[in-house]
């Protein structure tokens, strides 16, 4: 009894430890969210008993994020990791063993932001959030903001999956957090929008990140900002006291916003702005035969071996005894025998095929989006370490019966070959043709991309050829080894590179 | 019937062979994939009632029918999981229950048919092949004709069960165990 009581204690120690706190734990966007791609959440962990170290996991449909934290004796801690806005999602810590010690599911936020030409969503950072709030207002003429201190700025992408733009207010050059400056890099290489006000130390150097397009100054509203292309985003850098001297500040701030997010032209374009959400449509060509499985030598052997139990066996059984059970009885242990070792054969793999589209833009910085099918039998989710060098962000999408699929986004890629010239896409028409006239003719294979190419094309002039999309289409040869699968037989279908080009204001 | 195993595990062998030639293949819809170890499932289901041959005579016969027929099942088995290097499913695995009764009620049926004689065993093969064969038909009639389903059959023919995935296993059971507990059950025939 005496040894029973520290045990139990003990055990509820170890039970109630690394607990989630529902209360506090929220959206940093909250109430603002949108539906489909990652937002950053504050989770706060208490009762952090003598754990040196946990693991924090953001589970979403098909995609497991997971991330290593050092609690280093704290009692309490503050972790932010970026979650799927969506439905069932949750939130595991596991400790060092991999036991899960808490989970919840978190509160959605409420108000859902679609991608609208109108109103771009910005996170907007700032030492000042009441002067924030005055430039860069939210209203429903302007955008749809966040607000958050510069010191919290994040220092990964995928905190910022949902955003459309950036706007960092920095008038006194405060220094932001180490790894700002890949985060602003690979968030722009996406396609993402970043405006600085005023200026910023980083807080890391010799970041190896491309550089960005020689800058361009536009004059907004009589002042002057400097765009820098990035891939197929930008950055944007206007100086604060220009800004302060200016009658007509907050709409200078949202006409540079709009500047990318309109492709540079005075009027919003048709359709509906380019966002990771998932898109409905997927770009799928029809799957191709499965591949041939070879028998082995094992096969005829146990093959062999079964006919010569069933024909051996009872002769032989017949001339020890007159009954013929015993031999049957044999004949059935043989084949059992038989079958356990014939289920040791090599079996085929799963097949993957890949689709991927490449943004470039100006400049060397590109992303891409690859669209992962894979069959069913290869795992049910795709797991994403967020402390790995490699900062790709995976979210499911709808498959075929029979294949799971996902999207995936990788930032700042290396530009590859290309297969062929580029064609162009200005008002819905590429070349002297309507783009569906096009694609038609891409999938007979009388264009430059090929068969498999086709599918993924008309995919993407279905969802972008509206009023003010002007983009180059190029095809190209597949732009990275297909490592990391080696469970798996991967096809790679078919890879385009499109290029967003800006229209004259 | 000494070499029944042999005959099912022959016979399923070269159906195995049949359905990988390309044009037989073709025509059926079938791929060297999962594909081609399911229609050999299919062929070990049919198989049963086709070709075991109890042995006639008294009750010593019908045990040795029972080990000839855990025979033929282990012998149908071992072709059709010898076949999973083309499958990446545990397709193999996951109807060994539904092979296993199927090969109960099939022998237990014939088994008591031949207790009274070849022309009972016979009539036991034919009431086994409506069985396992007619209730899709029915159901296909049923619905063309009647406008109405008969798909609750489905629990009595094995290879419907299998493609519609709706496998019951309580009337194979039911008729194995029944069958077998009679055709052990009965006095053998004294000789005058």
């Amino acid at each position: 009894m005496r040894l029973l009581l520290p045990l139990l204690a003990l055990l509820c120690g170890c039970v109630s430890a690394q607990t989630i706190d529902a209360e506090r734990s929220r959206f940093l966007s909250a109430p603002n969210g949108r539906t489909g791609t990652y937002a950053p959440y504050r989770l706060v962990l208490t009762d952090l008993q003598g754990a040196d170290s946990f693991t924090v996991h953001s589970d979403a449909p098909g995609v497991s994020l997971r991330r290593e934290v050092a609690s280093a004796g704290k009692q309490e801690l503050e972790v932010v990791l970026p979650i799927m806005v969506g439905d069932d999602v949750t939130v595991r810590v596991s400790d060092e063993a991999g036991l899960e010690r808490a989970s919840i599911s978190p509160r959605m936020p409420l108000r859902r932001i679609e991608p609208d030409y109108a109103r771009p969503y910005a996170a907007v950072f700032s030492n000042n959030p009441v002067y924030a709030r005055v430039l860069v207002p939210n209203s429903p003429r302007t955008a749809v903001c966040d607000y958050f201190e510069l010191g919290e700025f994040f220092n990964d992408w995928r905190l910022f999956d949902g955003y459309d733009a950036l706007v960092i207010i920095n008038p006194d050059e405060a220094r932001l957090p180490p790894g700002s400056q890949r985060a602003i890099a690979e968030y722009c290489s996406l396609g993402g929008n970043a405006l600085i006000i005023g200026s910023f130390r980083l807080g890391e150097k010799d970041v190896d990140v491309p550089a960005p397009a020689d800058p361009q100054v536009l004059l907004i509203r009589g002042v002057a900002v400097q765009r820098f292309g990035y891939g197929p985003g930008a950055i944007y850098r206007v100086g604060f006291d220009d800004l302060q001297h200016s009658q007509l500040a907050a709409d200078v701030v949202v006409d540079a916003l709009r500047d990318q997010f309109w492709f540079g032209a005075a009027d919003a374009p048709g359709g509906k702005p380019q966002s990771r959400i998932p898109p409905q449509q997927t770009p799928y060509p029809p799957p191709l035969p499965p591949a041939d499985a070879a028998p082995t030598p094992l096969f005829w052997g146990l093959g062999g071996g079964v006919l010569l139990l069933c024909l051996l066996a009872p002769l032989v059984g017949a001339r020890v005894t007159k009954r013929t059970w015993p031999a049957q009885l044999v004949v059935l242990a043989g084949c059992l025998t038989v079958g356990g070792v014939a289920v040791t054969q090599d079996r085929p793999l799963p097949t993957i095929e890949l689709t991927s589209v490449l943004r470039g833009g100006e400049g060397a910085a590109a992303s891409q989006r690859t669209f992962m099918l894979a069959e069913d039998s290869w795992n049910a989710d795709i797991e994403i370490n967020l402390n790995d060098a490699d900062r790709r962000l995976a979210r499911r999408l709808a498959g075929r019966p029979g294949w799971n699929a996902w999207a995936i986004d990788l930032p700042l890629v290396a530009l590859p070959d290309t297969r062929g010239d580029s064609s162009e896409l200005t008002g819905a028409m590429v070349g002297d043709e309507i783009f569906r006239d096009f694609a038609t003719r891409a999938h007979r294979g009388g264009t430059q991309f090929s068969t498999s190419d086709a599918y993924l094309l008309e995919w993407w002039l279905e969802q972008n050829a509206f009023r003010g999309r002007n983009a180059s289409l190029t095809p190209l040869e597949w732009p990275s080894a297909a490592n990391g699968f080696d469970d798996a037989r991967v096809i790679q279908r078919s890879a385009i590179r499109v290029t967003d080009k800006r229209l004259p204001g | 019937m000494r070499f029944n195993a042999l005959i099912i595990a022959t016979s399923l062998l070269a159906i195995g062979g049949l359905v990988a030639y390309a044009p037989v293949r073709e025509s059926l819809g079938l791929a060297l994939d999962d594909s081609w170890q399911l229609a050999l499932i299919h062929a070990e289901l049919a198989l049963a009632p086709l070709l075991f041959r109890p042995a006639l005579g008294d009750r010593r016969k019908a045990f040795e029918n029972l080990a000839s027929a855990a025979a033929c099942w282990g012998a149908g088995g071992a072709v059709v999981l010898l076949f999973s290097f083309a499958s990446m499913h545990d397709l193999a695995w996951q109807t060994r229950p539904l092979s296993a009764g199927v090969w109960l009620a099939v022998s237990g049926i014939l088994s008591l048919g031949a207790r009274f004689g070849p022309g009972w065993a016979a009539r036991g093969r034919v009431l086994l092949l409506c069985a396992f064969g007619l209730p899709a038909l029915w159901h296909y009639l049923m619905l063309e004709y009647g406008e109405a389903s008969a798909d609750s059959l489905t629990s009595v023919s094995p290879s419907w069960a299998l493609a519609t995935n709706d496998v019951s296993y309580w009337p194979l059971l039911l008729a194995g165990v029944v069958t077998w507990a009679a055709a052990l059950a009965l006095p053998s025939r004294r000789s005058a």
